[in-house]
């Protein structure tokens, strides 16, 4: 379900690149170190995202140190533990473990007993979170539980199930924030979970139609032949959430991150949607 | 009360044209027109606030230094502005300027489906907007363009919802237009030393 938010590489200045990196190698060092190894097998671009905005938003300090890894034999620069990425692992664990559950719920054959059986795994990391940061469990619950029933109701508005789990994004971006900086981050957070739940569900709607699952899109143009009729509309709704990200981050710019914020909601985004669209290979 | 020239992020140095220039700038990437409908629209104006009085500070100060007479800022100032048309739906702007968008919603909801006017399906654009659904937002806003098509603020307002913040390098046309000003630039040059070599 996620990845779709990354940089265009090609349009980050060098600086950003490797800024960005740090911030990847820093979440994958404190999550396995803090929550579970497993992060580190998990981990993706969407939560890198988080960590980056809430390190721009709050103007947290950060220390870059130039470290070894088991995956490069080269030394890179890693982001020292902090606030932000901390938080992000912790919101990673949680989000995992309620999304384990409710695929239980959902799933069938094979997928699901692969999802039983590393339930445990993902309830410890969920249950490190909790104890980290009391209340983040309930802030992914709540608004999940929600989608679920929605999805289980057939709600074939696509940004009324989008909405739900945009809640999920916008409550883990704002958590523990407080005044404009928790607005503006909670804005961005919503806009990059109604971007991935609307995209995913782009993605999947063959998949989902040949399976008779849950899509919204697919319900809302009846079946994946409408969807394709109105890709332009549902391209433009998603450059949209992009858009809004920009916008919203303009409140709350002037820090080191600026160029990656501004590259991902713009060129990322974009490269993201007609990747999906056209049916390139990720 | 913050340093003017921070706000502006211009060095205290600058000349009277760095300042207008980084003034014109902000005021353009905080402008209301580009936040209409958006949940952090008092965000923004509180900005655009601050900066028209840091640039205000900043030309008085600059006025007085140079003893010259008859200042003025020369700055009309920048507001959200938008007509009324009936009673409710003049209530409905009312809500949704005191960011009461439920109710906004449920007044508008009420109004039977052969009554709905372009202006209708523009405050119901708003209402979905301040709710961040912007598939729902951009169906209502281009039934409201398609229904009064010469009406600009709801052709601004239907483009608004794709422009990003003017500090982004992002544009679309950079990608997306086939026929850019540096296209037909381009082709001239290459038919001039076409015409060149023919001679």
């Amino acid at each position: 379900m996620f990845g779709y938010i990354r940089p265009d590489m090609g349009e980050l200045k060098t600086k950003h690149v490797a800024l960005y990196r740090s911030v990847y190698c820093g979440i994958c060092r404190c999550g396995g170190k803090r929550i579970s190894p497993f992060t580190r097998f998990l981990l993706n671009y969407d939560f890198v995202f988080l960590a980056v905005v809430r390190l721009a938003v709050t103007g947290e300090k950060y220390v870059i140190t130039p470290r070894r890894c088991g995956y490069t034999l080269r030394k890179r620069g890693v982001m020292e533990e902090n606030e932000a990425l901390l938080f992000t692992s912790a919101a990673f664990g949680s989000l995992c473990f309620y999304k384990a559950l409710d695929d239980i719920k959902d799933e069938k054959g094979f997928k699901r007993l692969y999802t039983r059986l590393s339930l445990p795994f993902f309830k410890r990391m969920a249950k490190k979170a909790e104890r980290l940061y009391p209340g983040i469990g309930d802030a992914v619950r709540i608004p999940l539980e929600k989608l679920s029933r929605l999805e289980k109701d057939g709600c074939a508005v696509p940004d009324e199930a989008a909405d739900s789990f945009a809640e999920v994004t916008a409550n883990m971006a704002s958590f523990g924030l407080e005044g404009a900086q928790s607005r503006v981050a909670r804005d961005i957070g919503y806009h990059i979970g109604r971007f991935v739940y609307l995209i995913d569900a782009l993605d999947d709607m063959e998949k989902d139609e040949k399976s008779n699952s849950y899509n919204p899109l697919n319900l809302a143009y009846s079946g994946s032949e409408g969807v394709n009729k109105n890709v332009d509309f549902i391209r433009r709704t998603l450059l949209d959430s992009g858009a809004a990200i920009s916008r919203s981050y303009a409140l709350a710019d002037g820090s080191s991150f600026d160029g990656i914020i501004y590259n991902i909601a713009g060129y990322g985004i974009q490269a993201a949607v007609d990747k999906v669209i056209n049916k390139e290979k990720k | 009360m913050k340093d003017p020239y921070q706000v502006l992020g211009v060095n205290p140095n600058a000349t009277d044209d760095e300042v207008k220039k980084a003034y014109r700038n902000l005021a353009k990437k905080y402008h209301p027109d580009t936040y209409v409908g958006n949940p952090l629209a008092d965000l923004a104006a509180e900005k655009m606030k601050e900066i028209n009085e840091a640039y205000d500070t900043i030309t008085k100060q600059r006025a007085a230094r140079n003893q010259g007479g008859g200042y003025s800022t020369g700055r009309s100032g920048y507001s959200a502005g938008g007509n009324a048309g009936g009673d409710t739906l003049y209530r409905v702007r009312e809500l949704l300027s005191a960011n009461r968008v439920t109710e906004a919603e449920t007044i508008l909801s009420r109004i039977p489906e052969g009554q709905r006017s372009a202006e209708w399906y523009f405050l119901m654009g708003h209402v979905m907007a301040r709710k961040n659904w912007l598939g729902e937002a951009r169906k209502y806003f281009e039934q409201a363009c398609k229904m009064d098509p010469y009406n600009a603020e709801y052709r601004n307002t239907l483009n608004n919802m794709s422009s990003h913040s003017s500090s982004s390098t992002y544009t679309t046309s950079a990608k997306d237009d086939d026929c850019g000003f540096c296209e037909i630039c381009t082709g001239m040059l290459c038919a001039n030393m076409l015409c060149n070599c023919c001679r």
